[in-house]
């Protein structure tokens, strides 16, 4: 195996996952957050000479994959800042599996934030990069991120929160 | 200045794994705050399961696969595109060939039977040629006999590979032998010819060549000799 092939498999297995994870959020559809991956790895293979440095490979893989996002929207025509509810209605929604209520209701709810919003707290959350770090990456300023991420959980919570009202209700009618 | 209760808030929710000294100063002193922080952190662990989906099985090998068939692909495609450039090339040195061969100048012994399988008529004939007739073809060609070839039933001008020749015909026993004097057309050596029906030789002479050519070798033979006791072929 040519140390090419052996750096790009290290690349695959340690943040395929992750990045699989992010697609999905990304584009609210499974099917479609495959696809990215896969491009994204595909493109990751042809530039593999460009990255120079294994501990930037996570955001450089993020970048590509984001870019690809982008070229999608553009193609289909579709704004990935705005989706209005009745488009995220038709997103197939990533598997909610049997996870518990909570886990369940917070999914729902980053479904439904803005992807201005929710993009950082991936970033944040599953990236695991700083507040200067995402503004690079998203090129906005580091208090745009701040802000936003604050938006995106005072969202979550406000959601939360909400449905956890309605659930009480009906757990306990009269 | 102390950080007030919406500040930390605010930073808790920017960043909930903040603890900075002026965050933890906050936290100690005010309790509402904890507690708000305990919850954030709670919500935090959760947002942490919730974007943790499961991912689809066997992703990684179906990266690697597309990935490895990619690579093939290409590989497969680079040899295709190599055997397209040697196609080519192998396929311009069989056009070059071909118009090279094409417009090269047939060989004399093809061109010597393409002509008198042109002239046949000749061979038929019977018209008694005198030497001084015979003589007054050759001459132009810086040619001449001293004495007769033979019986010669045919003798005229002609061209052979675009330059002035004379063309005989010299009866003989064994049938009739045409002779073909083709100046400028310099052999090495003694060149045999032969097709379905005609046998022959191209023998050196003075200025260029003579085709001896017959549907009997003997004939042939017999007319080289004559040729070259009358002195027209080269020693």
């Amino acid at each position: 195996m040519s140390a090419r092939q052996s750096q790009f498999e290290a690349l695959v297995n340690a943040y395929s996952s992750d990045l699989y994870r992010y697609a999905v959020w990304l584009c609210r559809d499974s099917t479609q957050a495959e696809d990215l991956v896969q491009e994204t790895f595909a493109r990751a293979w042809k530039a593999l000479d460009s990255l120079n440095d294994h501990r930037a490979a996570k955001g450089w893989l993020i970048t590509i994959l984001r870019r690809e996002f982008a070229r999608i929207c553009e193609r289909s025509g579709r704004d990935p800042l705005y989706m209005g509810d009745d488009e995220i209605e038709k997103v197939s929604s990533p598997e909610l599996g049997d996870a518990k209520p909570e886990t369940v209701l917070l999914r729902q709810a980053l479904l439904k934030l803005g992807i201005e919003y929710r993009e950082p707290l991936l970033l944040q959350v599953i990236g695991g990069y700083s507040g200067e770090e995402i503004a690079n990456m998203l090129n906005i300023k580091p208090g745009a991120v701040m802000t936003r991420l604050f938006r995106a959980r005072q969202q979550l919570r406000q959601a939360l929160n909400g449905e956890k009202a309605g659930i009480r209700k009906e757990e306990t009618p009269g | 200045m102390k950080m007030n209760c919406i500040e930390l808030r605010r930073r808790l929710l920017e960043d909930p794994a903040e603890r900075s000294v002026e965050i933890q100063a906050h936290l100690d002193r005010c309790e509402g705050c904890r507690e708000f922080a305990n919850r954030s952190k709670a919500m935090e662990k959760d947002l942490v399961e919730a974007l943790a989906l499961e991912v689809p099985e066997n992703l990684t090998s179906r990266i690697l696969l597309r990935q490895s068939t990619s690579v093939e692909k290409a590989s497969r495609n680079r040899r295709q595109w190599w055997g397209a450039i040697a196609a080519s090339i192998l396929l311009t040195i069989g056009l070059v060939g071909a118009l090279v061969i094409n417009n090269y100048p047939a060989s004399l012994e093809a061109t010597v039977l393409a002509h008198i399988n042109g002239e046949l008529r000749h061979l038929n004939d019977r018209t008694n040629v005198q030497l001084a007739q015979v003589n007054k073809i050759l001459t132009p060609l810086g040619s001449q006999v001293s004495q007769p070839i033979g019986m010669v039933h045919y003798a005229g001008a002609c061209r052979i590979r675009n330059t002035d020749g004379a063309h005989l015909v010299v009866a003989s026993e064994q049938g009739d032998v045409t002779l073909l004097w083709m100046p400028g057309e310099y052999v090495p050596g003694s060149r045999n010819l032969s097709d379905d029906r005609f046998t022959g030789i191209i023998v050196p002479a003075q200025n260029g060549s003579i085709a001896i050519v017959g549907e009997n070798p003997e004939s042939v033979k017999l007319l080289e000799n004559r040729l070259r006791t009358l002195g027209s072929l080269a020693s």
